[in-house]
């Protein structure tokens, strides 16, 4: 049943369309849920058997409905109605001073959320670079010197 | 008298509408397009619906919410859409 956490049974969660304006992983996700559930490929049920995968295709549709197609240059539709960037709103592991205090609604929902499910894999999409980025992230604009320590990119 | 029943089937026209678009959007196969809320949304449902023993929409929060049509906005103003409360989902597998 996919409503109960089972013991040992890793959970995995993927989230895209953080930034309104970037839409791929939004379409990719839903074609992603389509594929693992109407695939009859073994790995694939054996996967969907043996994990408990979480998706959320858009974590910012306020900023979704903003943005409009075809724009490839402004960053109209990015941020969330209250004009915060979601990427830019997570608490800082290292505590490095975040540029707003005020802490989003899709913030604080994701992060009960996190709260609630022991997650041990995650994955969040965005468009327009090709970079991965390693965990603890951090806001760039504080701490220059910290910051190519730990990371090269700040999407 | 006349009115009233103009109206009657102006609202059976669009019921009508609305069933043949329901009967559309059920057979959800996904189509590579961009998707907006609703679209997703019905999709997400959907996709649910034909699947329930081993997926499951879950609510996780809310957002500021959008009603961009009937009030022209604009995106500096703050906490000013408490009103229009848009949900947005999680879907587990």
């Amino acid at each position: 049943m996919p409503e109960q956490h089972v013991l040992l049974r890793p959970e995995v969660k993927y989230i895209g369309n953080m930034h309104g304006n970037e839409v791929l992983g939004l379409e990719m996700l839903l074609n992603l849920i389509e594929y693992l559930l109407t695939s009859t490929d073994p790995q694939v049920l054996e996967l969907m058997s043996r994990t408990r995968i979480w998706i959320m295709p858009s974590m910012n549709p306020d900023g979704h409905e903003l943005a409009t197609y075809g724009d490839c240059s402004t960053i109209h539709g990015r941020n969330t109605l209250n004009n915060i960037d979601l990427n830019r709103n997570f608490p800082d592991f290292l505590g490095a001073q975040l540029p707003t205090n005020i802490r989003a609604l899709e913030t604080t929902a994701i992060i009960a959320w996190i709260q609630a499910v022991p997650f041990v894999l995650s994955a969040n999409f965005h468009s327009g670079a090709f970079i991965v980025n390693v965990p603890y992230d951090r806001y760039c604009k504080s701490l220059i010197f910290f910051c190519w320590l730990i990371s090269f990119s700040c999407d | 008298m006349m009115i009233l029943s103009s109206v009657n089937q102006l609202q059976m026209k669009t019921n009508l509408f609305v069933w043949i678009f329901c009967l559309i959007q059920s057979s959800c196969e996904y189509e590579f397009h961009y998707h907006s809320y609703l679209q997703m949304t019905n999709f997400l449902h959907n996709i649910t619906g034909q699947y329930p023993s081993r997926s499951a929409l879950f609510q996780v929060g809310e957002t500021q919410g959008s009603n961009f049509e009937k009030v022209p906005i604009e995106i500096d103003e703050i906490f000013a859409f408490d009103l229009f409360k848009e949900e947005f989902f999680g879907l587990l597998l």
